[in-house]
């Protein structure tokens, strides 16, 4: 490379520097002579700058500023200084060959002989380009932050020393608390908090807090400069330095009143809804306990009173009276009934008529401003003398089938009080209300079914015992007719025994079934009840065993008949004329195909010898033709040697077998 | 007021005649005395209250109404009486539900064994 020839001498001796200098491309490292010519070039030059060595030496280095530095003189200036104060630094736009600009970094020295003459200047270049941008990139973003911490108004961000002064203060600090930045900074900020809350020793504890935990948050009231309170959430975080000294506390505080509000609004919508809910839950329990309808409509009309809030409640209700005829009743809640007694039901009006016709709920927030109000004649509109309704809401309760009850209306005489809310739990309780309804109209067609079918019995029962004291009169009246008869004729005495007999049998008969309202005896009864005459004084000579079977009264008065005939024979020939005869009653249900059988049997023993009658009585033939005949079965009499042996056999109705 | 065993004089009130003949036929056997002798409410009542008599055997159903009057006129005047009636024992009111009874058609047993029953 050439170099100037002044110091060609003084150079060739540090030949190693040379290299090393042309080895460095991070720095511009040129000679100038003391004119400002470029006199030598590095590759960091060449690098920096854009100039080859060829084309740069011999050129003045005012070229590499830009054109208003060099108009503004300052290449010449810098070398004055560099001159005058032995070194020159200062960064600056500087320009590369192809005409782009570059920050710089520029260090010019003097270059002095050893006689003290000035030979010329050392020049260090560095682009620090990167470097400026990045500075002013920082520059940039603290500013920022600055502006917005400065322009949040929606936090109070600020800063406190480690004893709790105030540093410094945000928009949205002054804001929220009141104060101006001058008025505030240097203050404690324990004058934030509530008088208790200072005594209490808050502030401090939450400096100690955040100091020991890293964070303190928290919320509640604060006092703005005016003395007035607002529900403040607070956060403090401590600020330490790199040795991890505490130099402060950021502080953001946000004033939440407004959310604490809505907070407690959403509070109370939830214990209203909890109210509701338990006001729905307990209607529905008492409408579904409540067979009553006035009472259950009573309910009704009270739970949705107080459900929606109105001042005053009616429920219409479609009614069919005893005798059949449809009237509407109605309950009123809120206020004295007084109120609507003077007044006719309501009619099917605009305003009214969804409701009866089960449309749907009604609801208006001011009914006077509603297009439906007033059409009708002739009040055009509420009657003289009515409540005054400006909130209107009306549901139509319906049945599960569609028939439309009746209709649950509500009103209050400030508007705009009814909610959409009010509509669905009004819906709610109209749907309980039905359903309570159909039950109540079940239970009391159930209670009226049940009392006709009661007076039906009791009318029944008294027939029967006017038929039997009838039949009984008669009886008596045959057995005088009777007695008259044979006392006047010379008949025997035993044959007129015989005959009060028979009517009694059949009397005692008759008693028994009329004791059962004529719906049947048991065999064990009629068995007991037509031998009783005779057994009583021969209680051990009977014997009588079977299971118990129902009897129809045709075939109880039948086998009462032959059971009397069977023993007074038994008594006058058979096994009771002697003393020691005994007679065996068994009988037993056999089921066939032909559905269940009775088997009856009637066997004499220890009687005298039997032979069979030469001609049949009364009692013979009564016993074997007319219960046969009775009984649509078979009536077997055997004359056995050892005693009378009497079988019945004969279809029982199939509900005349008891189960077993 | 009766003496026990000394029922000697009845009094019958019976509507249906051939019922009353009937009794009155056992009454006689029996070996009383029929005193007087009622088949209508109107005639018994007078009867009841000044009869001369020892003991009455009433019929219930008087031509559609209830000789418990009657009774009661006897149980007044401390004169023992039965019933002798069609109906069972659901025909006779509360007051008397405790009375000697007896249901037709009866026999002559039955109605000495009542008769013994009263006089007791």
């Amino acid at each position: 490379m050439d170099l100037p020839r002044a110091s060609v001498a003084m150079l060739n001796t540090e030949k190693r520097l040379q290299l090393l200098i042309d080895a460095v491309t991070d720095y511009a490292i040129f000679l100038l002579d003391p004119t400002g010519i470029v006199v030598s070039w590095n590759s960091g030059a060449q690098r920096i700058k854009g100039y080859s060595e060829a084309e740069i030496i011999g050129q003045h280095f005012s070229r590499f500023y830009t054109p208003e530095d060099r108009q503004a003189g300052l290449p010449a200036r810098a070398l004055a200084t560099a001159a005058r104060e032995s070194r020159f630094e200062k960064e600056g736009w500087r320009v590369r060959k192809d005409g782009s600009r570059f920050w710089a970094s520029v260090v010019i020295d003097p270059v002095w002989d050893e006689a003290g003459h000035l030979i010329g200047y050392a020049k260090i270049t560095r682009d620090i380009t990167d470097k400026k941008k990045a500075d002013e990139a920082l520059r940039l973003s603290e500013e920022r932050f600055r502006l917005l911490v400065q322009g949040v108004t929606d936090y109070a961000i600020y800063m406190l020393d480690p004893q709790g002064y105030v540093t410094n203060w945000n928009s949205g600090a002054e804001r929220i608390k009141g104060y101006a930045h001058a008025e505030i900074v240097g203050h404690h900020f324990s004058r934030f908090y509530l008088e208790e809350d200072r005594i209490a020793g808050l502030p401090v504890k939450a400096l100690e807090v955040a100091a020991r935990d890293g964070r303190f948050e928290k919320e509640g009231w604060r006092v703005r400069k005016d003395g007035s309170r607002f529900w403040a959430n607070v956060v403090i975080d401590p600020i330490r330095d790199e040795q991890d000294n505490l130099i402060g506390f950021a502080k953001i505080t946000r004033d939440i009143t407004e959310r604490k509000q809505a907070d407690e609004v959403l509070e109370r919508v939830r214990i209203e809804e909890k109210k509701h809910f338990q006001t729905l839950t307990r209607t529905m329990s008492d409408v579904s306990a409540e067979l009553d309808l006035q009472r259950l409509v009573q309910t009704v009309t009270d739970a949705a009173v107080s459900l929606t809030g109105a001042q005053f409640g009616a429920f219409f209700y479609n009614v069919t009276d005893a005798q059949g005829d449809a009237l509407t009743l109605y309950t009123i809640s809120g206020v004295p009934r007084e109120h609507f007694s003077k007044f006719p039901n309501p009619r099917a009006t605009h305003v009214f008529a969804p409701t009866f016709r089960g449309d749907g709920p009604v609801r208006s927030d001011d009914i006077l401003a509603d297009p439906r109000y007033g059409q009708n004649a002739p009040h055009k509109g509420m009657p003289e003398g009515h409540l005054p309704v400006r909130s209107y809401l009306a549901v139509p309760v319906k049945s599960r089938s569609g028939e439309v009850m009746g209709g649950l209306f509500f009103g209050h005489s400030e508007p705009g009080r009814f909610t959409g809310r009010h509509e669905e739990l009004l819906i709610g309780i109209a749907g309980q209300a039905a359903i309570g309804i159909d039950n109540a109209r079940l239970y009391d067609a159930a209670q009226r079914e049940i009392a006709d079918r009661k007076a039906a019995e009791k009318h029944r029962e008294l027939l029967i015992n006017e038929l039997n004291h009838r039949v009984k009169n008669t009886l008596a009246t045959v057995q005088s007719v009777a007695a008259q008869t044979l006392r006047s004729s010379a008949v025997d005495e035993g044959v007129r025994q015989q005959l009060n007999a028979r009517l009694m049998a059949l009397s005692d008969a008759h008693n028994l079934l009329t004791e059962h309202n004529w719906e049947g005896a048991t065999l064990g009864r009629v068995a007991e009840m037509a031998l009783h005459p005779h057994r009583s004084e021969r209680h051990d000579r009977f014997e009588m065993a079977g299971p118990e079977v129902q009897l129809l009264p045709k075939t109880a008065l039948a086998i009462a008949m032959a059971l009397h005939e069977l023993a007074t024979n038994a008594i006058k020939y058979g096994a009771l004329s002697n003393e020691n005869g005994r007679i065996s009653i068994t009988w037993q249900v056999r089921n066939g195909d032909g559905g269940p059988r009775l088997h009856l049997i009637w066997v004499e023993q220890g009687g005298p010898p039997v032979t069979p009658p030469t001609r049949k009585g009364f009692g013979t033939r009564l016993v074997e033709r007319g219960l046969a005949a009775e009984l649509d079965g078979r009536v077997e009499l055997s004359y056995d040697l050892s005693g009378l042996k009497c079988t019945i056999d004969a279809p029982l109705p199939k509900s005349g077998v008891p189960e077993v | 007021m009766s003496g026990n065993a000394a029922l000697r004089r009845a009094l019958i009130v019976e509507d249906e005649i051939m019922v009353a003949m009937y009794v009155e036929d056992l009454l006689t056997d029996l070996g009383f005395e029929v005193a007087g002798l009622a088949t209508a409410f109107e005639q018994a009542l007078p009867l009841a209250r000044e009869g001369e008599f020892d003991f009455a055997v009433l019929d219930i159903n008087l031509a559609g109404r209830v000789s418990f009057p009657i009774a009661d006129v006897l149980r007044e005047r401390g004169i023992p009486f039965l019933f002798a009636s069609g109906y069972g024992s659901k025909g006779v009111s509360e007051d008397y539900k405790d009375a000697i009874r007896i249901q037709k058609p009866f026999v002559s047993r039955d109605l000495a064994r009542a008769i013994a029953k009263i006089a007791q």
